[in-house]
Order: C-alpha cells, then sequence, then structure tokens
C-alpha cells in the first residue's frame, strides 16, 4: 500500500519523491505536533511556571490562527469565502487566509479531495509547520460526501492527514464553520493539560 | 500615452542596440496550480513563457472530476436532482433546470403555470447571483479585493431570500420533476421586489463604479484576450464568451424553453470580444435578468406548484433525449441516453466551461503572465463544471 | 422551422445514400453514419447553405454493451437547425475519425471520450488523458470497469 502509493503519487509529481511520509515519522515527533511539551531547559523549573507559560502558549496559538485555504468544491464557496465575508467574519477571530503553508497553523480542507488532487494536499500538510491542525468542512472531506462511490474520489481527507475537527453539512453554513473553529481552539488551549495531569512536565 | 510620452518611448526603443540575430533564446516552463489562490478552483495551467511573454499555455484538469457520470447510472431518476446541483456549485439551480425539463420532455408530463413561472424566477436570480460573485472574485484576481467584498454582501441579501424559500444558502434541491418542492412564503414575493430594487437602484451602479471606471481596470481588461466571433462558434463558445464577440445567440431567444417566449428583454452584446466585452456583458445581464424577474413577479398566477407525476418508479422510455439551457456561463446541456430501465443508462453533461478552456492557450499566446489571469477570469471556469 | 429540417433531410438522404434517419431521437434530426462517412458528412453538414451545422454542441460517448457509440449534437447558429449524428463502432477495433479539422472545439469533447471510454479518434492533434492521469489503467464509464483501488486506513495522530 505504502509502495503503490510513492509510485502513483511520483508519477504524477513528475517523479519527485516525497521527502518523507507519515509513516516513517517515528512515534514521539509525531507527539509533538500537539504542541504539548515544553523545550528540555523548562522542564527543571517548578511547576506554576509551566503551567502559565503553557497556558499562555496556547492563548497565543489559539486567538491567532491563520488558515490555509483548501477549496476544492461547493464548501469553499460557503466554508471559506462566505465565512471570511463581513457577515460571519473570520477575521475578527485573528484568523486570516495566507497562501504559504509554512506560515500556517491551520490547514482547512474545504471541498471534496480526488485522487489526482491527492499528492498536492499531502505536499501542502507536509510543508506546514508544527503545530498544524487541520479542520476537514463538508461531507466530502469527511467521508467522500455523496461521490463516495467515484472512482477518482478520496474518502474523506483523513485517509491522507490526520484531521481535528471535521464540520459536517453540505454545504455548512458558515456559522458551523465558526462553530468547527470554536472546537479547533477549545482544543488548542487544552494542549499540554492531560500530560500534565499524567505527572510530566 | 500623452503625445510627448509616445515620442518618448520611440526614442527610447529606437536607441536600443539591436539585439544579435543568433542569440540564443530559451522557454521556461511556469507550473500554475494546481492549489492557488486565482484560479477559480483547481486549475493547473503549465505555462512555457519566454522572459514574461506567453509562448504557450496548456491548462491540465481533471482534479476536481467526482464521476457524476458514473454516478448517476446507478440512481434513480428523482435521486440525481441533488447531485446536479453540484455541477455548477455557483447557479445549481440552473443545471437542476436542464436536468429536469430532459426529464419531463421524455415523459410528457405537463408543469403548472406558477411552477413555470418560479422556475424562471429562480433560473433567473441564479443567473444574478452568479454574475455577482464573477464580478467579485474577477476584482480579487485583478487585486482588488473590495469588489469581492461588496459582492458578497449583495449576496447575502439573496440568499437569505433563498434561504426562506428553499431551506437551504448554496445548494437547493428545490427543482422536482413535475414542477417544484414547495411554494415560497407568504410576502417573499414582495421582498424579492424590494431587493431587485436594491440591486438596480443602488448595488449595479456601485459595481459599475468600482470596477468599470477604474483606469487599471481598464487598461488590464481592453484588448487582453480578444476572441474572434467565427473562432468563438467553431470552438463551441456559448454564453457570454460567445455574445461578447459580437455573436447574437441566446437560448432563451432562439430555441425557448420553459415560458421564456412570455418575456420581453434584450440581449446584451458586445463589439470586440476582449475581455472588457466580456465583463460588461456579464454587468448588463444582471440588469436584464432582474428586469425578466420583474415581468415574472407581474405576470405569476396562484396555483398548484407540483403536476401530476406517473406513480411509483420514474422509467424513461427508450431513447436518446437531450435538453439545453442558457445558464450563467454558457450552454448547459445534459444527453440521457435511456434504455427503458429505472436509472439512467448514459448521462453525459455538456458544460460550457469545459469548451471555455480548450481557448485558454488560443487567447494567450503573446500576451504577459498577469494577462492569463485575466483572461482566465473572463471565462469564468467553474471546476465542479468543468470536471464534473 | 420544420420545412428548413425537412429539406434537410432530404438533401442529406440523397447526398448521403449509406446514411439513415435514425427514429428515435427526439431533439433535431438524427442520422446514424458509418464510421467512414463521419468526416465527409460532417463537412457537408457544416458547409450546406442554409443549414451551416458551424456549432458543434457536444460528442458524447457511449458503451452499449455489444458496441460502442459516438454521438455528435449540432446546432446552426445563423439557421437554426439541429441535427444529431449516430456513429456505431464495432467493441474490438472503437476508431473513428476526428472531427477537429470541421471543428476545432472537438478538442476536449475527444480527448474525454477516449478517456473514459476508450474510444480513439484517428488525426486528432493531442489525444491524451485529461481527466484522468497519464498512466491510470482502464476506462471508468466503461459497464465492465471494476475499481480496483486498495482500501485505505484512517489517518490518526499518535500520541
Amino acid at each position: 500500500m505504502g509502495v503503490e502509493r510513492e509510485e502513483r503519487f511520483g508519477a504524477r509529481l513528475g517523479n519527485v519523491k516525497l521527502a518523507r511520509r507519515f509513516e516513517e515519522i517515528p512515534p514521539e515527533r509525531v507527539g509533538s505536533q500537539e504542541a504539548e511539551f515544553l523545550p528540555p531547559f523548562w522542564r527543571h523549573l517548578p511547576g506554576v511556571v509551566t503551567t502559565t507559560v503553557q497556558n499562555l502558549v496556547n492563548w497565543a496559538r489559539a486567538n491567532s490562527l491563520w488558515y490555509y485555504p483548501i477549496g476544492t468544491a461547493c464548501c469553499a464557496i460557503e466554508g471559506l469565502m462566505a465565512a471570511g465575508m463581513p457577515k460571519f467574519d473570520l477575521d475578527r477571530h485573528g484568523m486570516v487566509p495566507w497562501f504559504s503553508p509554512r506560515a500556517c497553523d491551520v490547514m482547512i480542507v474545504a471541498g471534496t479531495i480526488t485522487e489526482k488532487m491527492a499528492p498536492a494536499i499531502v505536499t501542502i500538510y507536509e510543508q506546514m509547520a508544527e503545530p498544524r491542525w487541520v479542520i476537514a468542512v463538508g461531507g466530502c472531506a469527511i467521508n467522500g460526501g455523496p461521490f463516495y462511490q467515484g472512482y477518482n474520489v478520496v474518502d474523506g481527507v483523513d485517509k491522507l492527514i490526520p484531521v481535528d475537527v471535521y464540520v459536517p453539512g453540505c454545504p455548512p453554513r458558515p456559522e458551523a464553520v465558526l462553530q468547527g473553529i470554536y472546537l479547533l481552539r477549545e482544543k488548542i488551549r487544552e494542549a499540554g493539560r492531560k500530560r500534565r495531569q499524567e505527572g510530566l512536565p | 500615452m500623452a503625445p510627448e510620452e509616445q515620442l518618448f518611448m520611440k526614442g527610447a526603443l529606437e536607441t536600443r542596440a539591436p539585439l544579435p540575430p543568433d542569440l540564443q533564446r530559451e522557454t521556461i516552463d511556469l507550473n500554475i496550480g494546481p492549489q492557488h489562490p486565482s484560479t477559480h478552483g483547481v486549475l493547473r495551467v503549465i505555462v512555457t513563457l519566454e522572459g514574461e511573454t506567453i509562448v504557450d499555455a496548456q491548462p491540465v484538469i481533471g482534479y476536481l472530476h467526482r464521476n457524476h457520470e458514473k454516478i448517476y447510472e446507478s440512481m434513480q431518476y428523482p435521486m440525481i436532482i441533488p447531485m446536479t446541483d453540484r455541477l455548477d456549485y455557483l447557479s445549481p439551480l440552473t443545471n437542476e433546470l436542464c436536468y429536469v425539463l430532459a426529464v419531463e420532455g421524455a415523459l410528457g408530463i405537463e408543469v403548472p403555470e406558477r411552477a413555470q413561472y418560479l422556475r424562471v424566477i429562480f433560473a433567473e436570480l441564479q443567473r444574478v447571483l452568479s454574475h455577482q460573485l464573477y464580478f467579485g472574485t474577477f476584482g480579487a484576481d485583478i487585486g482588488a479585493t473590495t469588489a469581492f467584498v461588496y459582492a458578497f454582501r449583495d449576496r447575502e441579501y439573496a440568499l437569505d431570500l433563498l434561504d426562506r424559500a428553499t431551506g437551504a444558502r448554496l445548494l437547493y434541491n428545490y427543482f422536482r420533476i413535475g414542477g417544484v418542492r414547495n411554494d415560497v412564503p407568504d410576502g417573499w414575493l414582495d421582498d424579492l421586489a424590494a431587493y431587485l430594487d436594491y440591486l438596480e437602484n443602488r448595488g449595479w451602479p456601485q459595481y459599475m463604479d468600482l470596477l468599470m471606471k477604474n483606469e487599471i481596470f481598464r487598461a488590464r481588461m481592453e484588448g487582453v484576450g480578444i476572441l474572434p466571433p467565427d473562432v468563438a462558434i467553431a470552438y463551441g463558445a456559448s454564453g457570454p464568451v460567445l455574445r461578447a464577440s459580437g455573436v447574437r445567440w441566446d437560448l432563451r431567444k432562439h430555441d425557448p424553453y420553459c415560458i421564456y417566449d412570455r418575456f420581453e428583454f434584450d440581449i446584451p452584446v458586445g463589439e470586440k470580444g476582449d475581455g472588457r466585452d466580456r465583463c460588461l456583458v456579464r454587468m448588463y445581464e444582471i440588469r436584464e435578468s432582474i428586469r425578466i424577474i420583474r415581468q415574472a413577479l407581474a405576470q405569476i398566477p396562484d396555483g398548484p406548484v407540483m403536476g401530476k407525476v406517473p406513480r411509483g418508479i420514474l422509467k424513461l422510455p427508450k431513447g436518446d433525449y437531450y435538453q439545453h439551457v442558457d445558464a450563467p456561463r454558457g450552454e448547459v446541456a445534459c444527453h440521457i441516453v435511456s434504455d427503458g430501465g429505472p436509472h439512467p443508462y448514459r448521462f453525459k453533461w455538456r458544460s460550457p466551461a469545459f469548451v471555455h478552456l480548450q481557448l485558454l492557450p488560443y487567447l494567450v499566446k503573446g500576451l504577459k503572465l498577469a494577462d492569463l489571469i485575466v483572461v482566465l477570469a473572463t471565462l469564468d471556469p467553474v471546476f465542479g463544471e468543468v470536471d464534473r | 422551422m420544420t420545412a428548413q429540417l425537412e429539406d434537410l433531410r432530404r438533401v442529406v438522404l440523397e447526398q448521403f445514400p449509406q446514411v439513415e434517419v435514425d427514429p428515435d431521437v427526439k431533439w433535431g434530426i438524427g442520422f446514424r453514419v458509418p464510421r467512414e462517412s463521419l468526416l465527409e458528412v460532417a463537412r457537408a453538414l457544416r458547409d450546406m447553405p442554409g443549414v451551416t451545422c458551424d456549432y458543434l454542441s457536444n460528442i458524447t460517448g457511449v458503451d452499449l454493451r455489444d458496441r460502442l457509440q459516438v454521438v455528435y449534437h449540432l446546432i446552426g447558429v445563423s439557421s437554426g437547425a439541429k441535427v444529431v449524428l449516430k456513429v456505431d463502432l464495432p467493441p474490438d477495433d472503437p476508431e473513428v475519425d476526428s472531427v477537429t479539422p470541421v471543428w476545432p472545439g472537438a478538442d476536449w469533447h475527444e480527448r474525454e471520450a477516449w478517456d473514459l471510454l476508450g474510444i480513439r479518434f484517428r488525426n486528432h492533434p493531442n489525444l491524451k488523458r485529461i481527466l484522468l492521469w497519464e498512466g491510470y489503467e482502464g476506462h471508468p464509464l466503461r459497464k465492465d470497469f471494476v475499481d480496483r483501488r486498495p482500501q485505505r486506513e484512517r489517518k490518526v495522530r499518535q500520541r
């Protein structure tokens, strides 16, 4: 399955092999994408300091989520464009669409992902700097939606990249996308809490 | 350019040393897309550039190929209606209209008068919304993001109206085989008339002031991507792209469907076939659509909204059926091949944006790279339709 | 309009005796054309005075189980004529002449028919896959197509 994927993607990206595949990332490195631990030199400080620092870092990350809009189909008009427009403003939450994956925190996948488009999505995800989160907007990004039977449709973007928040709908109202974003922000604000509950720094 | 500027440029060009005839030139291949903010969706264009001048531009499509046609072969006829919405998702009711008219023509179903008028009202409202979005994204592509915000602000009023009538904001699933799903709520028609007044008196002049009178816009649109009328017809262009080249061809007048022959409206036709004409044709079509909707509001009768449809599973008689309508992007047509069973045997959508994208290499040869985006925007592709 | 369509039927049948009228077609006039004479019938329809089918609306490929079929929908912009041409192809040799010399807009329609159904068009300037990618095996809209993609697993963030 892994080899097949690389062959197909390699052929379509003009024989450029992807730098690394998701399965090859060692588990402890993957955990860091949750932004759960502080760098080693913080760990000798007492808990009250590390908690405060973690809360500060989480607050900063949650309130300024710059998103990379992957808008392929109809959900892009509602979930991305209309959500950013004056009636359901995303800018008031600090969310700005930015077309450079290296500078973005969140990738909002709105629309159907096809087999032909899949390598591009994975490449963009791998270019994002950690911590990074993914919101899947619309039925097609969750599990293929109305097109799940298609021979060219990937049933859900979570078959390619890990997803944090799913916003169902076809297309979901912009208010629903906003609710999904609020859920993501709660998730970000709680980062590190479980690790602290287990007694780790 | 002022006369003294022209003289200056002429002097500058003439005093430059001529290039040696055996100068080795190289072309660069530039890849734009598939993920790009200005390609109107998932389009990949492989551009061959010589400096900044385009030698060739090959569009690569298929990044949104969602297999509508194969999926329909396993669906019954009424189940297909919500899927047709997803084809040209900026004017979904037009696709529904095309499909529903094809099936009703095949089965010989008679649609009541009120439903026909409602269909015309909704189809023309879709045209208005689609052209507003075109204006917004065109402005955004050129760099005038204010236009984007104006377009969406006005769209929100109309989407609220559509939400009250059909229950959805973007993909409505409102037409049915034999009529429409439900009658509009009380007071809806008056609210629609108020919206049209607002649009004609305040919205539309704002669009024209913002874009058409702007010097930079005019310089970027005029003379860019000229399409002669015979080339347009030979390539199968339709809708605003064809009308901007000077060909007077509108399916609502020349091959009328639904009840369009009862309304009086003009067809805006361009002169030169450049980007500015294509843009202006769409802007004036908004006004003509408002005119049609007003006439329909004056003439609409009371009555049922759903006709008599055969009971049980619908089966179309064996044969080929074809229905074309004039969508905001051009001519949308559906070709249904039926073998007498409950599912269509073969369903083919003819989408205008697919045909217009073939014109891209022809239109951008010799232009600069920035003009590629403008030409693409004036062709107004929607990738749900191109890739199906 | 009807008198003109009757004339058209008579003129085409006289000029090309191998063409027959198709009664199943309800939109415009349908002709069944043998594949060797497709190009000359197309050229004649485009150049015929009073008819001038200069606008190609659609090319559809159909997989009838025992043969393949290509359907052309033509419109005359100045005359209002509507013509449908149907060409039957044997299943083991689905090749037909490309009509791009007559209507350049047939280019992408024919590429799509090749991509999804496997119908080859002779003398096409660029017959490559358009909606799927080069290297894809199979022609999906055929009735005997089976989707052989392997099952993917859901990616979960590991802790």
